[in-house]
């Protein structure tokens, strides 16, 4: 008898997409599948993070309509994602394509990029075609045990700018399941700007890839906040793929109690005359864990390339953990590349300085950290994504 | 004015030949090639082994069968055939010499060819040396002088045969047989090695040194080092090779553990030239090396390495910060040149309280090269107060070599503070011009930037190995450095 793998286990608990996927795609996912099973410690990428907890989960598809939902932008044009699927009955907005004739069969060479074409529940394309900027915001609202599997694929054409804010926000108590593949396409001349704010349900298993493709002159920032969540995994791959490129990556994380935080991100620069920074700080509370594991690939010939990376972490309490991998891989000589990662406490001296000033010890240590995760915030030019960020730290120190 | 440009430094990197290689012809010993049960009891009948150890030969290699060869570093080699390598070769005069005057004298020759004539060791730095040429050791200086102080200091088998108990208290005990791949295979087929025992209380006068050489070609060499440093003792031990040119690959197995006891103090000091291959890449010497240390409380480890040789390294001298208040210490330049790969680095694993670590690693690649750094600090829950710095440079010399930082970070404490960071550059023009204006020529000045970029691991080096280390870096990178 044939064992069933860990995959096959969910697969029977979720039900499979409505939307028209393509036969080559589809076989593609299948065959993956096929021979695929959960990660596990011995493979490198996933050594620090078991997702065997996704099969603890069950799963129900009431279709719930939110009244309100909390936007972060003012200005931006809004499409709302309840409980996985479009909200129906939207305003249409230019550049934005939610019903196929057929999906786009781009996919990845990755399990849960799979899963996520076979059991798809929503596929947006966005189209940022302007010089003048303009700026969309997803929310993806989301309550109960549902499922989140998105496809949403970007494309920011010659000489546009665009901003996009995903703003993933689940009620407080709720177990999803969220497997989110983005494909982005930065073209000549563009500029992108990327803000994902995760702030999902304390049982929630978040697991979200994002390949990003760089063609030259162009410019891309990606700021990822991963507030809350039982499990939250980023995967970041960008492909810088022509010169004079700039790619700016920032991420903080706010962890407690049972959350597990993975952040894998990888730049690698194929083309001479580019210019990468990446900025990732956290701090970490109760049996928290977080992972990081950065990586810079500069090819042969790809001379002339700036990158620098960086990861901090605070650990506040006895049992918590942190896993730091900040990696370079360097096949070029002229190149001025460097990483550097800190794990530490908050500084005994300044708490002590604050606390003879009359703050109490609680207000000290979170006036520190907020200074602490502010370096990242600083990075955010969104006046209104900082603020959100920011109250959000706020809460996650008073609960 | 004559330019000396990068490519030409490139080009006469390229053509650098290896300077030490040449073979001893002194007639060596050998069993059959191979490996089975029946080797392994005769190596050990060979050298008159106590019966626990044949056993805990055979029980290697009982787990050694059943491992698998790892492939998760970052280099490129053909695996080596386990069953076409000669596991034990000694010279075979098997009378031990008398006198230094009884020496044979084209072994005395080969020392002096590598610069370390007993005699001038003897007479100018009161360096004992313990001379490892093909696993038997030959001759061992200030032996007498040592053991007034109760320091035992010899070679591996000798101490099996003098101080059993000692030997299988420690053996074993830092890198367990069940350790990795290598591990297994060198306590299987080990042959010979150094045995040192600093006893309580006793600060070791002078440095301790071993030269190994492989020689009989298709000789694969398994060493094993002990270093025992009892309460509050203190020992310096410096190890350096050099490998005559061979076309076949030389698997280099060796293992070492160091013991620091309470407030012991242990330096270890490495320069590694094994030959590294022709400009071609066809052959050299494969050294994966299992190097480990356990401190107990206020002991201290350090751990420095000079790097020059070798097709391809992996090795990763490592500290247990068992003890409270406990400290480690890496050290290391890693040169590759031509198509030499390094997969080299340092573990530090933090268990007792305050207790503090320092890594500081340099890289230089030149030719084809490939030069990796992989670290990894843990932090275990109970090490409060723990402290690591780590500071892992890279330089460049082509645009065709790599360089690579793998560093891991793991903490599980949160008072502990962890530090690390990298840098990857060549040699800066701004740098260079400053020298040049000032009227020093570019090859003196690259040479002169080079080794202010090792400085801070050259100066942990004791003195008369700082001037081979030196020079080791001359010859790798000789037409930079002057």
């Amino acid at each position: 008898m044939l064992t069933q793998s860990k995959f096959d286990i969910l697969r029977e608990k979720l039900s499979p997409s409505i939307l028209p996927i393509s036969n080559e795609a589809r076989e593609k996912a299948e065959a993956i599948l096929e021979t695929a099973d959960f990660p596990t410690r011995r493979n490198e990428r996933w050594k620090y993070t078991s997702v065997n907890g996704i099969n603890k989960l069950t799963f129900d598809e009431s279709i719930d309509d939110f009244d309100s939902f909390n936007p972060i932008s003012a200005n931006a044009e809004k499409l709302i994602i309840s409980n996985g699927f479009i909200k129906k009955d939207q305003k249409q907005i230019k550049g934005v394509k939610t019903s196929w004739d057929e999906l786009p069969t781009k996919s990845a060479d990755d399990a849960f990029d799979a899963l996520n074409i076979l059991y798809c529940t929503a596929a947006i394309e966005i189209e940022f075609d302007s010089k003048i900027h303009r700026e969309i915001e997803l929310i993806f609202i989301n309550n109960d045990n549902s499922v989140l599997f998105p496809r949403i694929f970007v494309k920011c054409n010659k000489e546009s700018k665009g901003t996009l804010i995903l703003n993933f926000q689940g009620s407080e108590e709720s177990s999803c399941f969220t497997n989110v593949s983005t494909y982005i396409d930065v073209e000549e001349n563009s500029h992108l700007n990327v803000h994902k704010i995760q702030k999902n349900g304390i049982g929630t298993f978040d697991l979200q890839r994002e390949y990003v493709n760089q063609a030259k002159n162009s410019s891309f920032s990606i700021n990822t906040f991963s507030l809350s969540g039982r499990l939250t995994r980023n995967e970041l791959n960008i492909l810088v793929n022509g010169s004079n490129c700039e790619t700016f990556m920032n991420g903080a994380y706010t962890l407690k109690g049972k959350s597990h935080c993975d952040n894998h991100t990888t730049v690698d620069h194929k083309v001479a005359h580019c210019f990468s920074k990446e900025l990732y700080k956290g701090v970490i509370d109760d049996t928290a864990t977080n992972v990081f594991n950065g990586k810079v690939f500069v090819r042969k010939d790809a001379q002339k390339i700036n990158a620098f990376q960086s990861n901090a972490n605070i650990l506040l309490s006895e049992t918590g953990s942190v896993n730091s991998k900040p990696e370079l891989e360097i096949y070029a000589d002229d190149v001025k590349c460097s990483h550097g990662s800190t794990t530490g406490q908050l500084d005994e001296e300044a708490v002590f300085y604050l606390r003879s000033r009359g703050l109490s010890e609680k207000a000290a240590k979170e006036l520190l950290v907020k200074a602490f995760l502010g370096e990242v915030l600083e990075e955010v030019e969104h006046a209104e994504v900082r603020s959100y960020v920011e109250n959000q730290i706020e809460k996650h120190f008073s609960a | 004015m004559a330019q000396y440009t990068e490519n030409e430094l490139a080009k006469d990197l390229d053509n650098q030949d290896y300077k030490f290689g040449f073979v001893t012809d002194v007639e060596t010993e050998k069993v059959p090639k191979g490996l089975n049960e029946e080797i392994i009891r005769l190596i050990s009948a060979k050298k008159n082994e106590p019966e626990w150890l044949l056993d805990y030969r055979l029980k290697s290699f009982s787990i050694w069968q059943k491992m698998t060869e790892p492939n998760w570093a970052h280099v490129k080699y053909e695996k080596p055939d386990f069953q076409n390598i000669t596991y034990y070769a000694a010279p075979k005069q098997t009378k031990k010499y008398e006198s230094w005057e009884d020496v044979d004298p084209e072994m005395k020759e080969t020392m002096s060819k590598l610069g370390i004539s007993l005699e001038e060791q003897k007479r100018l730095t009161g360096v004992a040396v313990d001379f490892v040429m093909d696993s038997v050791s030959v001759a061992t200086s200030f032996k007498s002088k040592l053991k007034e102080l109760g320091i035992i200091f010899c070679s591996f088998s000798d101490a099996v045969q003098e101080y059993p108990e000692l030997v299988r208290e420690h053996m074993g005990t830092v890198v367990p047989n069940t350790d990795n791949f290598y591990a297994a295979l060198n306590a299987a087929v080990f042959t010979d090695g150094s045995f040192c025992y600093i006893p309580k209380g006793v600060r070791c006068p002078m440095e301790l040194s071993t030269y190994f050489r492989i020689n009989a070609g298709g000789t694969g060499q398994f060493e094993r080092t002990l270093v025992v440093a009892d309460e509050g003792s203190y020992v310096s031990y410096l190890e350096g090779c050099t490998a005559p040119q061979r076309d076949e690959n030389q698997l280099h197995a060796a293992v070492v553990e160091l013991k620091a006891m309470k407030d012991a103090e242990i330096k270890y000091s490495t320069v590694q030239n094994w030959y590294p291959g022709d400009e071609n890449g066809v052959g050299g010497v494969f050294n994966f090396v299992t190097k480990r240390g356990i401190c107990e409380t206020n002991a201290k480890i350090s751990w420095t390495q000079v790097e020059t040789g070798s097709a391809v390294t992996w090795k990763y001298p490592s500290c247990i910060l068992k003890g409270d208040g406990s400290v480690g210490e890496f050290y290391s330049v890693a040169v590759t040149n031509n198509h030499q790969q390094a997969d080299t680095g340092t573990k530090m694993i933090h268990l007792g309280k305050r207790t503090k670590s320092t890594i500081i690693s340099k890289g230089i690649s030149a030719g084809d090269s490939e030069n990796s750094y992989r670290g990894l600090v843990q932090i275990q829950k109970n090490a409060h107060g723990a402290r690591n710095f780590s500071q892992c440079d890279s330089l460049l010399m082509t645009d065709h070599c790599g360089a690579h930082t793998f560093p891991y970070i793991e903490c599980k404490n949160p008072s502990a503070q962890i530090e690390h960071e990298a840098t990857t550059s060549k040699i800066g023009e701004d740098q260079l011009f400053y020298c040049m204006q000032r009227g020093i020529s570019e090859e003196k000045a690259i040479s002169l930037i080079v080794n202010g970029y090792c400085k801070e691991v050259l100066n942990q080096l004791p003195m008369e190995f700082a001037v081979e280390a030196q020079k080791l870096l001359a010859i790798s990178l000789e037409g930079s450095v002057g």
